[in-house]
């Protein structure tokens, strides 16, 4: 049955106002971290509270970026955060590139070879849906260990290791949607089965591994509890950036929403490219690690 | 005499024995899964076995106490309290999630002007880094904060109410932060289902005379029962890690241990007082009810497949 055919409800107005009703309650929160960002140091706490600060100030911004003191009734002094910024860009695209390759070559191996038997897909995703603290603990003391502690290199492999089995998974499902025939034509043209892996099929799913590639990048980029447990002062990603606001000077309402504001940006940017491989990239295992 | 062979040559010769080919490809995951995850988790099997505390000297010197840490467990009332206490939160915050999502999923399978945009716009949150979700609603739940003057505006009375601070409401800011964060998932995956529904039957039913109601109730959610189960599953194996929020949001499981959940909990033992031994123990429990949940599932995603 084509497209034409098939009738469709319209709206009802009752529908409309579930509608509008929902986009408040999602579209508040973005608001008001947006509207704080923007409050200079008098507007953070009074009551009732300002919904629109009266001089949009940027200083927030600029605070966070030079470390420097903000003034106002007590001077705070705001942490300067370009270093995380460097960390966590650092870590996530070490992580999501290792990530990949392993990912790739995995999926390969379980798509075109059955290797691992039919066990071995589910074991992958067990290693997924285990809380990452079960293996923060023992990854601390072997890191310890070997001195990977407070190390880009220790981070990555961790990010590397706990989202492989995710990019293993949803490669493979790319990889599938790619006939068989077409390598064994290539095959027969005298290719060897790797050869034909790489210049056969890796051009057709290019696009699923860069949706992969930018899931994965999110799942990195947001992720707090290994960081939090593998690092300690040398490497300081994002969100531990975040959780350390709270232990300066007071609350630093304005600085740390600007923080947030700017965290987020290519969280945002990059989900709008995955749009179309969304509901793939969900159902193989959510975004938060 | 032949030339001397290139590294290619012999990347791709080696490739073509089947040994070989398996080396090549699944050699790094297995590497990275072994080392990384399989050494550290036997590692933690004899530590749960132990009294490790860091501390103490180097771990294999650590006394090995016959599991006498598996008995503390089970009198270990905090670590119960916080069992029971994920699972409540996660199967309440899914169950919300459900409901919205699926709500949402019906109001967008109607047609209406700007149903991609706002598509898009309801998916805006799940790409939010949840500690800055977390920090978020922190500010909003505030005495002084936004939540509180609207509620009293509603109401028509000023409240200045301690959210985070009182248990009750505490363990209710994070349900309202987790499902604002993951409701798009649910209405994501259940939107994508109401899409690829088979057509026929439903119009079959609509030429019979059957309301809207009618058809959702009896044709489109029977249908949509794999999908249902797998929404559903998938967030609540994730909401089960619950760390983030209550971390930032309520600093820790504050007030007291009122929204302490496991991951929170092992995270206190295992690396803030340092008895890693003991968390070791705890986490082998962890993973074993995770595995006795998950394998049903993972064999009907791998059927699926």
């Amino acid at each position: 049955m084509s497209v034409e055919e098939v009738s469709v409800e319209k709206q009802t107005p009752l529908g409309w106002l579930l509608i509008f009703l929902g986009l408040g309650l999602v579209l508040f929160p973005l608001f008001w971290i947006l509207s704080t960002s923007l409050k200079s140091i008098g507007e953070w706490l009074t009551y009732p509270p300002i919904f629109i600060p009266e001089k949009p100030a940027v200083e927030n911004y600029l605070s966070i970026f030079t470390g420097g003191a903000l003034g106002g009734g007590f001077v705070a002094r705001v942490p300067n955060v370009t270093n995380s910024i460097v960390s966590s860009a650092i870590c996530s695209v070490g992580g999501t590139v290792l990530s990949i390759l392993i990912g790739l070559l995995a999926a390969f191996g379980i798509s075109r070879h059955r290797m691992g038997g039919e066990f071995f897909p589910i074991f992958l995703l067990a290693a997924r849906m285990a809380p990452p603290i079960v293996a923060a603990i023992p990854l601390l003391i072997l890191y310890s260990m070997i001195g990977l502690v407070d190390t880009y290199l220790g981070l990555i492999l961790a990010y590397a290791c706990f989202t492989s089995p995710y990019s293993t998974w949803m490669i493979a499902s790319f990889i599938e949607e790619v006939p068989r025939d077409l390598e064994e034509a290539a095959q027969v043209d005298g290719m060897s089965t790797l050869e034909t892996h790489f210049k056969v099929t890796l051009p057709l799913i290019k696009g699923g591994i860069a949706a992969t590639a930018l899931f994965v990048f999110i799942l990195n980029w947001s992720e707090f509890l290994l960081a939090l447990t593998l690092t300690h002062e040398k490497i300081l990603t994002i969100p531990v950036q975040v959780k350390a606001f709270f232990t300066y000077s007071g609350q630093l309402y304005g600085p740390q929403s600007a923080f947030g504001v700017v965290a987020i940006v290519p969280l945002i940017i990059f989900s709008l490219l995955i749009q179309k491989h969304l509901v793939r990239g969900l159902t193989f295992g959510a975004i938060r690690g | 005499m032949s030339r001397p062979k290139t590294w290619r040559e012999r990347v791709l010769e080696f490739s073509e024995t089947s040994s070989g080919r398996f080396l090549t490809l699944h050699g790094p995951i297995y590497v990275i899964l072994y080392l990384i995850l399989l050494f550290p988790f036997l590692l933690e099997i004899y530590l749960s076995f132990s009294d490790w505390e860091p501390g103490r000297g180097e771990w294999w010197l650590a006394h090995f106490n016959f599991g006498l840490g598996f008995p503390s467990i089970i009198s270990d009332i905090r670590l119960w309290y916080s069992v029971g206490r994920t699972f409540l939160m996660a199967g309440a915050a899914v169950g919300l999630e459900f409901l919205l999502g699926l709500t949402g999923a019906v109001l967008f399978s109607r047609e209406f002007k700007g149903r991609r945009e706002l598509t898009a716009v309801f998916l805006i949150p799940m790409f939010f880094m949840p500690v800055v979700v977390a920090y978020n609603f922190w500010m909003m739940f505030q005495p002084t904060g936004p939540v509180n003057f609207i509620v009293g505006k509603l109401v028509g009375k000023d409240i200045v109410f301690p959210w985070l601070s009182r248990a009750g409401p505490a363990l209710i800011a994070l349900i309202i932060t987790d499902v604002w964060q993951w409701t798009p998932f649910m209405f994501l995956i259940l939107t994508a289902g109401m899409f690829s529904l088979p057509q026929s039957p439903i119009e079959a039913a609509k030429v019979i005379g059957a309301s809207e109601w009618q058809i959702f109730r009896y044709i489109k959610l029977p249908m949509l029962r794999n999908i249902i189960l797998i929404a559903l599953v998938i967030r609540f194996m994730e909401a089960l890690k619950l760390f983030d929020y209550p971390f930032i949001l309520t600093g820790g499981g504050g007030p007291g241990f009122a929204t302490e959940t496991l991951s929170i909990y092992t995270y206190i033992v295992g690396i803030q007082t340092g008895r890693l031994g003991y968390a070791s123990s705890i986490s082998m429990v962890l993973l074993i009810i995770i595995l006795i949940l998950i394998s049903p599932v993972a064999r009907r995603m791998l059927r699926r497949r």
